[in-house]
């Protein structure tokens, strides 16, 4: 039987640490994140759907950060769809939580198949792909402050913007020609709302595997939707391999 | 009849409150961020935590309590559901996204979207 009692959360992690040594090979950040269900009504109590339909794209926008609460069912997806409902304009935001439906029913049905190419890759470009993360990307030593800082966030926080999640995929999947697969393991350890369902079928849908084309994307799309704060100091702003147009980048990596 | 929860990282809520309830942490490759996630969310709720084999010790449990019978949350999870199945627990859908019916054309996410977006959109 494991402990419940805890004077503060810093003795909690300190028995965590000593009863998982194994899980300390991932790093030893804890999230600011707090579990548990009065947090999460916090939160809930916060979603505006209406904000959230015109600025979920980008980083600084009104997004509810609910994910590790229904990934861990603390809250349904019943109680956050008719909490939408409720308000004006919750299209969009029905429309978002109807994807994580959705890929668990895929989930539902193939299992670990998740782990699968669920079709063939459309328009690859070159077909070397590697295995293994590289060891730059993991340690958010790329030089490039948009894959870094996602990288740097990812660990501390457990938490990226879901536009951060589909540029990372996409550079790691078409730049790096890195197998999906490698790269969805380390989102899956890393983020609180890491699920085989939302995350593999994701990145599936990045790689063309689970979709009908590739997703990509471009320096302009990344500087709009994170207001320039990732470029603004970036060492590698004179080899930037997204400052293309998407023509550019399609020939380039799908040629 | 007696009964006991089985709880799982899927479902960290009440699913039957007053019934004993059970929680076990197996090694799943998580990091320590998303266990002290988890303990935080299990602390907020009645529910032994234990940490081992899950078919082992949820009998176990269940046994202590003199129970014939284990619920636990409904989830996709194969693994999760090959353990459900193993143990002989019902799984509870309590609360979906939206009530079932189905099955649906799962190819692409527009097509379901189609068959489900009037149902989602109503109270
Ligand atoms: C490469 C990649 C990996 C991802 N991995 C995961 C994962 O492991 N777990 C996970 O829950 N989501 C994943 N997503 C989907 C999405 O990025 C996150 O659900 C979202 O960013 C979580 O933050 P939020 O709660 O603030 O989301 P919000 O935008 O506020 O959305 C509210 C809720 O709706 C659901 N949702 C929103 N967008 C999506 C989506 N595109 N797909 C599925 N559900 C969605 C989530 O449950 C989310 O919490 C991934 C997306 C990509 C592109």
């Amino acid at each position: 039987m494991m402990r419940r009692e805890f004077g503060s959360r810093e003795e909690m992690v300190g028995y965590l640490k000593a009863e998982f040594p194994e899980a300390l090979v991932h790093g030893e950040a804890v999230s600011e994140t707090r579990g548990g269900r009065r947090a999460a009504r916090a939160l809930f109590d916060r979603v505006n759907p209406d904000r959230y339909a015109r600025s979920r794209n980008f980083l600084s926008g009104a997004v509810t950060r609910l994910g590790p609460y229904l990934r861990h069912g603390v809250l349904t997806m019943g109680e956050v769809r008719r909490g939408a409902l409720g308000q004006p304009n919750p299209e969009k935001l029905v429309q978002e939580y109807a994807w994580r439906d959705y890929w668990r029913r895929v989930y539902g049905q193939i299992g670990e198949g998740v782990w699968e190419d669920r079709e063939e890759p459309k328009r690859q470009g070159r077909v070397a792909q590697q295995r293994e993360l590289p060891a730059e990307v993991a340690a958010a030593e790329t030089g490039l402050a948009c894959m870094d800082g996602f990288v740097a966030e990812l660990k501390a926080t457990g938490y990226l913007h879901n536009h951060a999640r589909m540029w990372f995929a996409a550079y790691v999947i078409h730049w790096r020609r890195v197998r999906w697969q490698a790269a969805a393991q380390f989102f899956l350890t890393h983020l609180l709302d890491g699920d085989p369902a939302s995350n593999n079928l994701s990145f599936q849908w990045v790689a063309s595997t689970f979709g009908s084309k590739p997703y990509i994307f471009n320096r302009e799309n990344l500087e709009k939707y994170t207001a320039g704060e990732y470029c603004r100091g970036c060492g590698r702003n004179q080899d930037c391999p997204f400052g293309k147009s998407y023509e550019a980048i399609d020939q380039e990596l799908f040629r | 009849m007696k009964t006991v929860v089985w709880m799982h990282e899927d479902g960290l809520r009440p699913l039957l409150p007053g019934a004993p309830a059970i929680f076990v942490f197996e090694d799943k490759g998580h990091s320590l961020k998303r266990i002290v996630f988890l303990y935080e969310c299990l602390l907020e709720l009645d529910v032994v935590i234990a940490k081992g084999d899950v078919e082992m010790l949820v009998r176990k449990f269940a046994a202590e309590h003199g129970a014939e019978r284990i619920v636990t949350t409904f989830t996709e999870c194969p693994r999760i559901t090959a353990q459900a199945r193993e143990l002989g627990a019902e799984m509870v859908n309590d609360d979906p996204f939206i009530a079932a019916a189905g099955p649906y054309d799962l190819k692409r996410f527009s097509r379901y979207w189609q068959r489900v977006e009037r149902k989602a959109l109503q109270l």
